[in-house]
């Protein structure tokens, strides 16, 4: 499962936009704090969903206002108020799990094995923080070798990439007395591997 | 009744709007568009002429029952860093917007300004103040907004920059926000 940013990030109501290997999602937390992660796409025109606005707990496109529910079905189409949808206009969902202080995404098929999301416990999440650097120079940083988080010592480290040369990095820790420490520490690591790519 | 010259599409000039709507100060506006180069102005209909933020936001902040005071200090020192990338923001976003042709709105010094708001916002969030001017949002949080929140027109995408959406939607849900073209009313 990619990390895609911190759970405490995204607040109920919010819409946000997530870029990760070239493919593009919109993550929405409905009214109960329930989180959704759709294609970034709407099935009508192809607008950016992540553009649009939280209506009676459905996403809705900003271009026409049609509005998807929690299943991504479309409810209501407004310069067609008396019509039922048909259920075939649905969004694309992806999978996603809420843990240790992290939102994480499976890009696979529903039908595919879902892989676990790791470090289960309690974390806290610090900050999510966008470093200029090759996913190369970001593995090699953050010493990973194929999957894209790890656990060193107390700290949860784990990255995703928004654009080729931009790795966008999520900290969390079990202590919650440490969360400026390791902000700072966060900082200054941002700073040696630009440096460092550069 | 106070007199605002400004501009619609004008930052600085949505800027002072937004100001005196959260301080329900009565405002009424007159478009010149000569606030898009210079910045707004502020008039009483008699003497009282004030230029640009700066002296608006000063002028505000000596009003009766106004609860904002003027930045001092640290605070005035982020104060002219907020202004100074609004108008980096103001610069890049009127190239691109009357550009002929699409082009990359974001400049070196507009991504300069976003991650060192990111990290103040975050550093805030962190130490447990809720806004850059301190429990209360004030002029600082009213220079940064229109950056943070037309950042789209210059393509910047604002998953890179969690704090700094957080700002925009805690904002925007303050008694008082207004909208201005680019930021619609509707989220």
């Amino acid at each position: 499962m990619i990390p895609v940013a911190l759970s405490r990030d995204i607040a109920e109501g919010e819409v946000v936009p997530v870029r990760h290997d070239g493919q593009e999602m919109v993550l929405w937390r409905d009214a109960v704090g329930k989180l959704q992660a759709w294609e970034d796409r709407c099935p009508h025109r192809g607008v950016q969903l992540s553009l649009g606005f939280i209506r009676e707990n459905r996403l809705a496109c900003l271009y026409h206002g049609w509005q998807y529910d929690h299943e991504g079905r479309c409810r209501v189409i407004p310069a067609h108020p008396a019509l039922n949808p048909p259920s075939t206009i649905k969004t694309h969902a992806y999978t996603v799990v809420e843990t240790a202080g992290m939102i994480w995404v499976t890009m696979a098929a529903s039908d595919e094995r879902v892989p676990r999301a790791p470090a289960e416990g309690a974390w806290h999440g610090v900050r999510s923080l966008a470093i200029r650097a090759s996913e190369d120079e970001t593995r090699r940083a953050l010493v990973l070798d194929q999957h894209y988080w790890r656990i060193s010592a107390d700290r949860l480290i784990a990255f995703h990439m928004p654009e080729p040369n931009v790795a966008m990095v999520h900290l969390a820790v079990r202590d919650e007395t440490s969360l400026r420490r390791e902000a700072d520490w966060l900082l200054r690591m941002r700073d040696t591997l630009e440096e460092i790519a550069c | 009744m106070l007199t605002l010259h400004g501009w619609m599409p004008d930052e600085r000039s949505y800027a002072v709007r937004l100001a005196a709507s959260f301080l329900a100060v009565p405002l009424a506006e007159v478009t010149d568009r000569r606030a898009e180069i210079y910045g707004p102005v502020l008039s009483d209909g008699d003497d009282v002429y004030c230029v640009g933020l700066v002296d608006i936001f000063e002028y505000f902040s000596r009003l009766p029952n106004v609860e904002w005071s003027f930045p001092d200090g640290e605070e005035r020192t982020i104060l002219k860093w907020a202004l100074e990338g609004l108008g980096q923001f103001s610069t890049a976003r009127r190239h691109a917007l009357s550009a002929p042709v699409p082009v990359r709105g974001e400049t070196e010094a507009v991504r300069d300004f976003f991650r060192a708001l990111e990290d103040r916002l975050a550093a805030c969030h962190l130490s447990g103040q809720p806004w850059l001017s301190g429990q209360m949002p004030g002029f600082i949080e009213i220079v940064v907004f229109p950056v943070a929140g037309l950042a789209r027109d210059l393509g910047i995408s604002m998953d890179l920059y969690p704090a700094t959406r957080r700002f925009v939607h805690q904002l925007r849900q303050r008694p008082g926000f207004i909208v201005m073209p680019g930021i619609p009313s509707c989220h």
